[in-house]
């Protein structure tokens, strides 16, 4: 998994496929896009919501931390 | 890249074609119309050029004393306006009668072609981008540069038309000030101003999920 140009890695993928979802499933979960979600995960995106955030949060059952983080 | 298109916008595109078509309809009637007029312009002078013996300098205000002949003994006037004529006219005499109309028939050609391209941005999707920022700026400093222009054509037009009718006239020339058309180019760069500051607040909202 690259860091994206501000160094941000997002990890989405793996906990995703840790608990078996899908891309359509998660995003209908947490109310965004598919295309969106993918955006996301495949850390082309350049601002999250903390509302996005929080929901990836609850359906993954994890924190912030777990989802993205920084290398210098 | 379409693909990443924010739903609210492609909804809102999906509705804009037939009011689009519309403007695009008026603003190439209107290019139409300026480059016809313009070509108008310059075969109507040439012909009078070829045809006429005199010219008429229509319209130039007298300024008190004014003494005509042939007036009823106790009328009195406070101005008067004439018409001119010039002997022997050249064709730079008939290019003169239209040079204060002329910088005006460029600017609604240019102006008319940068709408029209802006038009065309929104047909395509995305209106709010850098360009036309610079086709806003672009119109509005026309129109606020076609000012003095105006009225330079205006006073060349009026002096040296008159140096060349009857010198009684004097410096009579009129001075077209033309202020509406700069203000309503300091509206456009206003508006041009509103338009960066909203290409910016979008890219700072591009990729957010």
């Amino acid at each position: 998994m690259s860091a994206n140009e501000d160094g941000i890695v997002v990890a989405l993928d793996l906990l995703m496929a840790e608990r078996g979802l899908t891309v359509a499933e998660l995003a209908h979960r947490i109310g965004i896009t598919p295309v969106n979600l993918s955006v996301f995960k495949n850390n082309r995106a350049k601002a999250v919501r903390f509302s996005t955030l929080a929901a990836l949060c609850r359906e993954l059952d994890c924190q912030p931390g777990d989802l993205i983080r920084y290398e210098a | 890249m379409s693909e990443e298109t924010p739903r609210s916008l492609e909804v809102a595109t999906e509705k804009l074609p037939r009011s689009t078509s519309i403007f695009e309809v008026i603003l190439g009637l209107t290019i139409a119309v300026g480059i016809f007029g313009a070509i108008w312009l310059v075969g109507s002078t040439v012909w009078m050029a070829v045809a006429q013996d005199s010219l008429a300098v229509i319209g130039q205000s007298l300024q008190p004393p004014i003494e005509l002949s042939r007036v009823p003994s106790g009328v009195v006037f406070d101005s008067a306006e004439v018409t001119a004529q010039i002997a022997n006219p050249n064709i730079v005499h008939f290019l003169m009668l239209f040079l204060s109309t002329v910088p005006m028939w460029i600017v609604m050609i240019f102006v008319a072609s940068q709408l029209l391209k802006m038009v065309r941005s929104v047909r395509n999707g995305d209106p709010f981008t850098d360009d036309n920022v610079r086709r806003l700026r672009r119109i509005g400093w026309t129109l606020v540069l076609a000012t003095p222009a105006v009225m330079l054509a205006t006073v060349l037009d009026n002096v040296l038309l008159q140096a060349s009718a009857a010198k009684s006239l004097g410096d009579t020339y009129a001075l077209d000030t033309g202020l509406g058309y700069a203000m309503a180019g300091v509206a456009v760069l206003v508006l041009a101003h509103v338009w960066a500051v909203g290409v910016r607040a979008r890219k700072d909202t591009e990729g957010l999920v």
